[in-house]
């Protein structure tokens, strides 16, 4: 494994490559990041993300929630009190959502290459 | 001040004046559970006579989302009183919002078409300030157990949101 990195590298670096790309290659596996459902908001409200990473959304609301996109192109499922859900985020864009039972509730999901 | 407010905005709403002056003689925390748990079954009944009757799809949403919602609520009471290994109490207080929503289910029921949607909001309206000012000014302050009292406040919070809710349902049906 580390002799075919070396050698990808030293490939990239002979043909004029930046270390960058290589680098991005390397990249970690997709984080998860968490976003909380409390007293009807979304905590944090503004979430970036990497293309590939995951949202997950607990509720600690005793009324159901979910996380619905705008468009309706993503939800959540419903969520009851202390239960969570997560979405993979694999293009990049900006995403707004609210939840479907309570609409004033607003969050945005933003995902970078 | 304001818990003249309260007494007075409660006794025209809901109940009989010698049934609220006696809940005001201090409910321990099993009475404050078992009439938070009844003011929520109150709007679930509510809920479901409009359901019933409305045709309007704004009351329609309203109406599922307090069976929803107030649904949730008692089910978080059950397991804190399961938690706590304690039974809520029935008593004066309870006893008078039941039978204040008797009354206006009666009412309710002899309605139909748009009288009924007004009636069911403004009800609504008035259900959700009543119960609110009861729970944040007299409940919250004088529970004794903290979860109660936790549990009592995130009860507020699903419940000032349904009062929103309901001002602006009253406003689009006028
Ligand atoms: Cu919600």
């Amino acid at each position: 494994m580390f002799q075919k990195s070396l050698s990808i590298l030293v490939m990239a670096v002979a043909v004029g490559a930046s270390f960058a790309p290589w680098l991005q290659a390397q990249t970690p596996s997709p984080a998860n990041h968490a976003v909380a459902i409390q007293s009807f908001a979304f905590g944090p409200v503004r979430v970036e993300i990497k293309a590939g990473d995951s949202v997950q959304w607990t509720n600690k609301d005793f009324a159901p929630h979910t996380a619905t996109a705008d468009d309706e192109g993503w939800s959540s499922s419903e969520l009851k009190n202390g239960a969570s859900d997560s979405i993979v985020f694999k293009t990049a864009g900006s995403f707004a959502y609210h939840c479907k039972y309570h609409p004033q509730m607003k969050g945005v999901i933003v995902v970078r290459d | 001040m304001n818990t003249f407010k309260t007494i007075a905005l409660a006794t025209t709403l809901l109940l009989s004046a010698s049934g609220f002056a006696r809940a005001q003689a201090g409910l321990n925390d099993l009475e404050v559970a078992h009439s938070a748990y009844t003011a929520d079954l109150i709007d679930i009944e509510y809920a479901k006579i409009a359901l019933a009757k409305t045709k309007n799809p704004e009351v329609k949403a309203f109406a599922e989302l307090m069976i929803r919602d107030h649904t949730a609520v008692n089910e978080g009471a059950g397991a804190l009183l399961a938690k706590l290994k304690v039974k809520p109490q029935e008593n004066d207080f309870s006893k008078a919002l039941q039978a204040g929503a008797t009354k206006k289910n009666a009412e309710l029921n002899g309605l139909t078409g748009e009288a009924f949607d007004k009636a069911y909001a403004a009800n609504e309206l008035a259900y959700h300030q009543t119960v609110n000012k009861i729970v944040g000014q007299t409940w919250i302050p004088n529970v004794k157990n903290p979860e109660v009292k936790a549990f009592l406040e995130q009860a507020l919070v699903t419940f000032k949101v349904h009062e929103d809710h309901a001002g602006h349902m009253v406003s689009a049906l006028k």
